[in-house]
């Protein structure tokens, strides 16, 4: 859907991003992890031309993004920012007709779209649509920042530590939102942050950044068991890494079939993970967890020994 | 029944509307202006006796249609200059000038207009257009501080989501940044509108035709009736100007204040 190939941008001099090539499947989540001056929102804002590269090319399906002007291209791709930076004079509904109404779609096309991307990202519309964004909270003003930026049918969506600026439940309501917005909409996301724990769960590619280059990409559990090097080992946790692949690693990934045997207790599922399934052992003071798999009914055992396990 | 109820409720409306300021502020300068020359000869007993009651070189009317005029015309210039330079000065290509502008602004406002006026009118002559090129002069500067301070008040959050929501450059400024900044813009255009209003009275020591000029030829021939008849107009039609903006100003909408 998009791709970066030997992308170099500086600033004064500076190399904010340095030879990045990446490309992002469409389809699939992208997260570009890295320390605050590692270039990962620099890298963001080369996509939608805010920024333009100096060396190298960004390819937006097929086509070269110099070749596309800078309004049209953004209206091709939504675009989330930590700070959301709602219209403040426009209610709700109109906030996120931005796009369609840029676009010149038709009234009733529009109204239908809002209606559907307020019941999408879990506001209501009755409740919701004429609000002004200073009567919302946090976390509700950045839902409608992303039914703002999914309103046009964007082919990729763009998001800038997203979720950065809201407190930790909420940011975890806000991500399974998104997951599930994905999975039901197949939108290619693009997503800036330097929360680890953010970046292992919403699963997708990790695109290591230290330093405006690109160390690492991977799944978060190939990231996580095998790191690439120092630097992208010092960003998952140094010392605490082994903690982090907890969290990147299922239960399925390390269950070994079996019956388990009788009086162990509620079996856990095969997605859920190893962090999950040490935390139950650590509560329930047991060293085994019956396994079950959702997809086919199957049972294992988990074994502490199990989660250390090279 | 309804009709009584229809009766009552526009009768309410009424006096909502009478009870604004700006509505009765204004039927009293407008009341005076017509009637300024009816009321002048019953006047006498405020001022010693022979005074000359009523002004004759014009009706009050033509004065304040002349000052009105005046006025708004230079307003309208002052706006547009003042809104072209703060735009200008907001924009990447001009922020390096917005200081200089800004002083530029300052340094326009600490002529004395009266020093303005004697200084303009060799090369502009006499009358209506040494006055506009003063009042111009002053009422530049709060239209220009104003929107300068309107339009960076805007949040910088909320000018990358108008960039990355594929915003013109165009459409930005008249979407997003104007309607954002229309309350203090306004707030400056009406500071600036007012103080035209009452500077322009000091056009008619060159000769301009303004309210000015009874209060001029009041004082040059020792008349307090011209003006306390001028002052009054003048002090009346600035208060209903600054008024009627302040409306406006409470028109816009709710979340832009």
């Amino acid at each position: 859907m998009i791709r970066f190939e030997g992308v170099c941008k500086s600033f004064g001099g500076a190399r904010a991003v340095d030879e990045v090539t990446l490309d992002v499947a469409r389809g699939s989540l992208c997260a570009l992890v890295g320390t605050s001056g590692s270039g990962k929102s620099t890298l963001l804002r080369l996509a939608n031309r805010l920024l333009e590269a100096d060396e190298g090319s960004i390819r937006f399906d097929g086509a070269d993004v110099t070749g596309i002007p800078p309004v049209e291209l953004r209206r091709r791709m939504g675009y989330v920012i930590q700070s959301v930076g709602l219209f403040p004079h426009w209610t709700v509904e109109r906030n996120i007709a931005t796009v369609p109404r840029l676009l010149g779609w038709p009234s009733a096309r529009i109204e239908q779209r809002v209606a559907e991307l307020l019941d999408l990202v879990g506001l209501t519309p009755g409740l919701h649509a004429r609000r002004y964004p200073d009567e919302l909270s946090g976390g509700q003003q950045q839902r409608v920042g992303v039914a703002r930026a999914l309103a046009g049918e964007p082919e990729l969506l763009l998001m800038d530590e997203p979720f950065g600026a809201v407190d930790p439940p909420t940011r975890r309501g806000l991500q399974d939102s998104l997951m599930a917005i994905q999975k039901r909409t197949g939108t290619t996301i693009l997503l800036v942050t330097h929360d680890v724990e953010e970046a292992i769960r919403l699963g997708g590619t990790l695109a290591v950044l230290d330093q405006g280059r690109l160390l690492q990409t991977g799944t978060p559990a190939q990231v996580l068991t095998q790191p690439a090097n120092d630097a992208v080992a010092r960003f998952f946790g140094g010392p605490l890494l082994g903690l982090n692949r907890l969290k990147a690693l299922r239960v399925g990934d390390r269950a070994q079939a079996g019956a388990p045997s009788p009086g162990e207790g509620v079996p856990i599922d095969s997605e859920a993970t190893l962090e999950a399934a040490l935390a139950r052992m650590v509560a329930e003071g047991c060293s085994r967890l019956p396994v079950r798999r959702l997809a086919d009914g199957s049972r294992g055992v988990l074994d502490l020994a199990d989660l250390v396990r090279p | 029944m309804r009709r009584a109820a229809a009766r009552r409720a526009a009768g309410l409306a009424a006096g909502r509307l009478a009870r604004r300021p700006v509505v009765w502020v204004g039927a009293v300068f407008l009341g005076l202006t017509f009637g300024m020359g009816t009321l002048a000869p019953y006047l006498g007993f405020l001022f010693p006796a022979g005074t000359r009651l009523v002004y004759t070189r014009a009706s009050f009317p033509e004065l304040v249609a002349s000052h009105a005029l005046l006025t708004g015309a230079a307003s309208l210039i002052a706006i547009a200059i003042g809104l072209a330079a703060a735009l200008f000065a907001t924009r990447p290509t001009g922020r390096p000038y917005a200081a200089t502008l800004d002083r530029l602004g300052a340094l326009a406002q600490t002529f004395p207009p009266v020093a303005v006026l004697a200084l303009a009118v060799p090369s502009l002559g006499y009358g209506a257009l040494p006055t506009a090129f003063a009042l111009v002069l002053y009422g530049v500067l709060p239209v220009l501080g104003a929107g300068m301070a309107g339009l960076s008040s805007v949040p910088a959050a909320v000018l990358e989501a108008a960039d990355g929501t594929g915003f013109s450059p165009a459409g930005r400024l008249w979407r997003i940044e104007l309607p954002l900044a229309a309350p203090i813009l306004l707030a400056g255009i009406r500071t600036s509108v007012t103080i035209g209003i009452g500077t322009a009275t000091i056009g008619s020591t060159v000769g301009a035709l303004t309210l000015g000029s009874p209060i001029i030829d009041g004082l040059s021939g020792d008349n307090p009736a011209f003006v306390l008849q001028g002052t009054v107009l003048v002090a009346l039609f600035a208060v209903t100007v600054d008024l009627a903006i302040g409306e406006a100003q409470r028109a816009l909408p709710q979340r832009a204040r």
